[in-house]
């Protein structure tokens, strides 16, 4: 979940911010439309995967905190899903 | 001492439970704010059918932002031209450039409103607007939020139609929006005016209408993690304890 709502990110900051608000070019943006929807309905479910991860791995707060908010920033939740797979490991 | 240790923990209980509910009406607000963007977005994007002209004022009212409903009607107002400019690189029909005479159109005793009155003259001198009381009827449109002419170091320019840019140009109070004309009387008389195409105004809410209804889920979520997370950290502490005391035995 990390890695897709991730990918959505990476594809809303620096696929369709850029086309809408620097190229300017319609028909592009048109192409484009689906990625803030599909990045929008995605974050929730990361969310309720990140909650439900820190409750089971027995986080503090601060962490599920971090975990939450690493979904909204284009690689956070890649260091995020990398740190909780090595942290699942070592236990 | 007891009473020291009760009242710390009660300042304690206050302040969190002060920033929960800030936060909680923040993210509350916010999905309210983006259901509110979805609702409009969705109104301005139905095809539009000319209803019959209405007073501005039934349906704008100065220093306040239209409303979803207020956008591409046709309204009609009556007063006198004010200050006077022109709007370059405006978009007309077929898509094509043209400046714009514009004018800050006063209604006595209610406020002012820009008003693109025609498309101007590209040479020869210009119409000079009517000093009298006129009569117009036009399409109310949504102010522009992006610049149209870099250079407006001219005084008549108005880089893009836009109340806040009239602000220190009249004492009257000024309404959102403007006014594409399609009839200018006056005593009666319909002027003789190269109209501007006034063809309905596209959506100016940013965004597709699932795209807000997703945030109003997310900043709801939101506020509902807000919710869960001292739930959380009680059962946490509990937790904590409890293996601590295992341990311990």
């Amino acid at each position: 979940m990390a890695i897709f709502a991730g990918v959505m990110s990476l594809l809303l900051w620096f696929v369709e911010l850029p086309i809408v608000y620097i190229l300017n070019n319609e028909n592009w943006e048109s192409n484009v439309k689906w990625i803030p929807i599909v990045h929008g309905y995605v974050y929730p479910f990361y969310v309720f995967t990140a909650i439900h991860y820190s409750v089971r791995a027995r986080y503090d707060i601060k962490k599920m905190i971090f975990f939450i908010l690493a979904g909204t920033l284009p690689v956070a939740s890649f260091i995020a899903e990398r740190r909780a797979l090595r942290e699942s490991r070592q236990s | 001492m007891v009473l020291r240790v009760n009242l710390s923990k009660f300042r304690k209980l206050v302040s969190t439970l002060s920033v929960a509910l800030l936060l909680i009406t923040i993210f509350i607000g916010l999905g309210i704010w983006q259901l509110q963007r979805a609702a409009d977005l969705q109104e301005l994007q139905k095809p539009v059918i000319d209803k019959p002209a209405i007073s501005l004022l039934a349906i704008a009212k100065p220093s306040v932002a239209l409303s979803g409903f207020a956008p591409n009607r046709i309204v009609k107002f009556s007063g006198s031209y004010g200050k006077t400019f022109i709007a370059p690189n405006q978009k007309g029909r077929e898509n094509n450039q043209e400046s714009w005479e514009v004018g800050i159109f006063e209604i006595p005793n209610t406020g002012a409103i820009l008003v693109a009155r025609e498309i101007s003259a590209t040479s020869g001198p210009r119409n000079l607007l009517p000093s009298g009381p006129v009569a117009i009827v036009g399409r109310l449109m949504p102010h522009q939020n992006e610049d149209r002419a870099v250079f407006t170091n001219e005084v008549n320019v108005l880089s893009r139609l836009d109340s806040a840019l009239i602000a220190d140009k009249t004492n009257l109070p000024i309404f959102d929006g403007f006014v594409i004309v399609q009839t200018e009387a006056i005593s009666g008389i319909e002027s003789r005016l190269k109209l501007i195409s006034s063809e309905p105004a596209r959506s100016t809410v940013p965004g597709y209408y699932w795209q807000h209804i997703s945030y109003v889920v997310i900043w709801w979520l939101m506020a509902g993690v807000v919710v869960f997370l001292p739930f959380y950290q009680k059962f946490k502490k509990n937790e904590d304890s409890e293996t601590d005391l295992r341990s311990r035995n």
